[in-house]
């Protein structure tokens, strides 16, 4: 018997890899010999869909210098040229031998996209520029499935189309089609006023949407509806100035980084944990392993501006609050004493032997109060199971909260009044909130968008934004009713509102005040209301000292003083720190006779005005920065666990 | 709870309150893009480092089948080599065998000699006939 020695295959691809085929299409060259043969060898691509043949013979000078042995060496280039299906190939480079039989000489992988959808609008023109207002038609094709509903997107306007219209010359251009006979479309009606490019988006039969660009730019001035004079080529008009954050700096680095778990009462889309995210934020900078639990609504870490720590959720924090270093945390900080926060504390106390460190914002027992409509005497009589009863999870329960505080190794406080609540010889350590220094910052006041407002001459814009609840309800009511008096005394003035309404605290007052105010309802990312507040000319603070309020610290006042405008607020919490005429304008009782007084006064003396504006600003740079409140969070954390 | 934003009173109100959420959906929609374009790149990224290892990992395979191919030729040039030096083996060793039986029977005939000769030599008449041999000038 006579053995059969298949010649030595030696050849490569050229086209850059990785392999690509946009739109199916692929175009690929390479080389191909067998050694000692005369002739260059047949090339063919095999995939498990498709086998492409070599599309043309190349000559390749280079491998004949390469190789000058080989006969076949200058003419052994090759093209391959095809469509393959959508998907990732193992394609197999095959050379046929002498004996006819095909050996593969290279293997690569192939990654195919779809063939996009297409679109083309050719009726009346298929480029260029449409003035007329005229109906316009064309085709629709998407490979992979049959257009359900087609609207022309130009401008600001979007026109339905009657679909199912016949196109044999793209049935013809497209053969392998099943339902390319019938991809025409037509526009519903005429084309109305609108400027812009066409793209034509259209709602597939097996779910999807596809948008696809066209050649065609519709230019219709004017149609029924639109006054000549309404000019809609106009540039957009945009709330940004253009003045850009300053970029904070590096922090420095901890000697001694720990594992930190904040746990918040709510989700990540309250004020709190905007203040718990910032530091937090600082403290991972600082190079310290932060998690932050939410009692609900982990999701709504999506709100917060690129958050660097870990988000959980109560029930993940209870079973894994693991770190990278596979420990548990060294710190628990416990934000507010309110029941869910204090149960999770104490179950990961104890098993982490971790530092409890307990954050006070509020005056909690004036908050049940307020929210179960029952006096602190009353609540005082209760019997415990009466209490725990009547104490939701997501507020303090005043005789556990008191326990809570007192078997705590540290304690963190919003506001020093705060410390009446510290159970004496407590470490104790104030962290005062600021606000995001990357969208808070002094901004102009947006004077064409202001414009574009069409306020009313000499209008006064406010700006609040915050949720309504039983605790705030009063004193939100008196700025509305400034916002009402001020109006009817012939100061227009304007209330521009974010926030839900969690009780109504409006009534009657709320059909007379309506046309003053602008709700916004609840913006989601707290980073963009930084630009709706540069339309304010002054920002209002209302309340009056009470229990409630000389407890807290509105954690808006900070975004407030760092715009750089006039600020007034009421004689308690942050209103005893401030100078009066200096830094804000300082009202014993902002009420609604207050602060129209305020805002009268601030606009007739426009000297005192800007002067408090700038006061603002030089006040917030001083007193307000998360940088510098991080910094004393962690040599506070430093001084509470062992080393 | 109350709806998140009140109708506003009037038609400039409401046209007003929808300038400004139409800004807030614009930065919405800002912050998706700006989120998505580099998520895209990356995922570009991914796919074709994704590719190139997987090709790298292609051409590994070929090389091993290539040395396997050779390393099978090689075996089986082994293989051939070791059943014809067996059947060598088994040759020598029935050669062997022979040779050893030869030996074996030569040796026999050598003692069953060498046992005749004493024999011989420890016969009466050997002994008596010693004188003789020793007039022949012969030992003994």
């Amino acid at each position: 018997m006579t053995a059969i020695f298949a010649p030595v295959l030696h050849g490569e691809i050229e086209t850059p890899r990785p392999l690509r085929a946009a739109g199916g299409k692929i175009f690929l060259t390479g080389w191909c010999l067998a050694a000692g043969v005369t002739a260059a060898p047949s090339v063919r691509l095999v995939t498990d869909a498709v086998t492409l043949p070599m599309s043309s013979r190349r000559e390749r000078a280079d491998v004949a210098q390469l190789l000058p042995a080989e006969p076949a060496a200058a003419q052994c280039g090759f093209t391959i040229e095809g469509t393959l299906p959508a998907g990732v190939h193992l394609a197999r480079f095959e050379a046929q031998l002498p004996g006819g039989t095909w050996q593969a000489f290279k293997q690569l992988t192939i990654v195919v996209e779809a063939v996009p959808f297409g679109a083309v609008l050719d009726e009346p023109i298929s480029e260029g520029t449409l003035r007329d207002r005229v109906k316009v038609g064309g085709w629709a094709l998407d490979p992979a499935s049959p257009v359900q509903e087609l609207t022309l997107r130009y401008g600001h306007r979007r026109i339905a189309c009657v679909l199912d219209q016949p196109r044999r010359d793209v049935a013809a251009a497209f053969p392998a089609i099943a339902h390319a006979p019938r991809c025409g479309f037509v526009s519903e009606d005429f084309l109305v006023a609108g400027h812009g490019p066409v793209r034509v988006r259209a709602r597939l039969a097996d779910g999807r949407t596809v948008i696809s660009p066209t050649k065609v730019t519709f230019r219709v001035d004017r149609d029924e509806n639109h006054e000549p004079a309404l000019n809609l080529t106009a540039a957009r008009i945009g709330l940004e100035t253009g003045r850009r954050a300053r970029a904070p700096g590096t922090p420095k680095p901890a000697d001694r980084p720990l594992n930190i778990l904040f746990i918040l009462p709510g989700s990540f889309a309250s004020n709190s944990a905007l203040h718990v995210a910032a530091l937090a934020d600082e403290l991972v900078a600082a190079g310290h392993a932060v998690a932050v639990a939410v009692a609900h609504d982990k999701e709504t870490l999506a709100h917060l501006d690129r958050p660097s720590f870990r988000g959980l959720t109560h029930a993940m924090a209870e079973n894994d609050p693991a770190y990278a270093n596979k420990r548990g945390p060294d710190v628990i900080h416990a934000w507010t004493t309110r029941e869910n926060v204090r149960v999770l504390a104490d179950k990961l106390r104890s098993r982490h032997r971790a530092r409890v460190i307990v954050h006070l914002e509020d005056n909690e027992q004036q908050i049940l109060a307020l929210t179960t409509g029952r006096p602190l005497a009353e609540l005082a009589l209760l019997s415990d199971a009466e209490l725990d009863r009547l104490v939701p999870a997501d507020l303090s329960h005043p005789r556990r909260s008191r326990g809570f505080l007192v078997k705590c190794d540290g304690v963190t406080v919003i506001m020093d009044r705060l410390r009446e609540f510290v159970p004496a010889g407590k470490p104790c350590v104030t962290l005062m909130p600021a606000a995001d220094a990357r969208a808070y910052f002094p901004r102009p006041v947006p004077a064409e968008f202001r414009a574009a407002l069409r306020p009313a001459p000499g209008t006064t814009v406010l700006f609040y934004h915050g949720n309504v609840h039983a605790s705030n309800a009063a004193e939100m009511r008196e700025l509305y009713a400034a916002v009402l008096a001020l109006n009817r005394a012939g100061h227009p003035v304007t209330l521009i509102r974010t926030g839900l309404d969690r009780v109504d605290f409006l009534k009657e007052l709320a059909g007379e005040v309506a046309p003053f105010v602008l709700s916004l309802g609840l913006v989601q990312h707290h980073r963009h209301l930084a630009p709706l507040l540069a339309l304010a000319d002054i920002f209002v603070q209302p309340g009056a000292p009470d229990a409630f309020n000389d407890y807290r610290f509105p954690s808006k006042l900070p975004e407030f003083f760092a715009i750089g405008r006039p600020v007034i607020l009421p004689r308690t919490n942050l209103g005893t720190a401030v100078r009066h005429g200096t830094d804000a304008y300082v009202l014993d009782r902002a009420d609604a006779a207050g602060i129209a007084a305020a805002v009268k006064a601030l606009r007739g003396d426009p000297a005192l005005a800007a002067r408090l504006a700038a006061g603002a600003v030089a006040f917030a740079e001083k007193h307000f920065s998360w940088r510098r409140s991080a910094e004393t969070l962690a040599s506070f954390y430093g001084t509470l666990t062992p080393s | 709870m109350k709806p998140d934003s009140q109708e506003p009173a009037d038609l400039l109100n409401l046209l007003r309150q929808q300038l400004i959420l139409a800004q807030v959906r614009i930065m919405e929609l800002e912050d998706e893009r700006d989120g998505l374009t580099p998520r895209l790149a990356e995922l570009t990224q991914l796919l074709a480092a994704a590719q190139t290892l997987a090709d790298r990992k292609l051409d590994e395979a070929a090389h091993l089948e290539k040395v396997l191919t050779d390393t099978r030729a090689h075996s089986e040039h082994l293989q051939a080599l070791q059943l014809q030096t067996a059947r060598e083996l088994v040759t020598a060793l029935a050669a062997r065998a022979e040779a050893e039986a030869g030996i074996a029977r030569r040796q026999a005939d050598a003692d069953r000699l060498s046992a005749e000769l004493l024999a011989l030599k420890s016969s009466p008449s050997w002994r008596w006939t010693a004188w003789l041999r020793k007039l022949g000038g012969k030992q003994a």
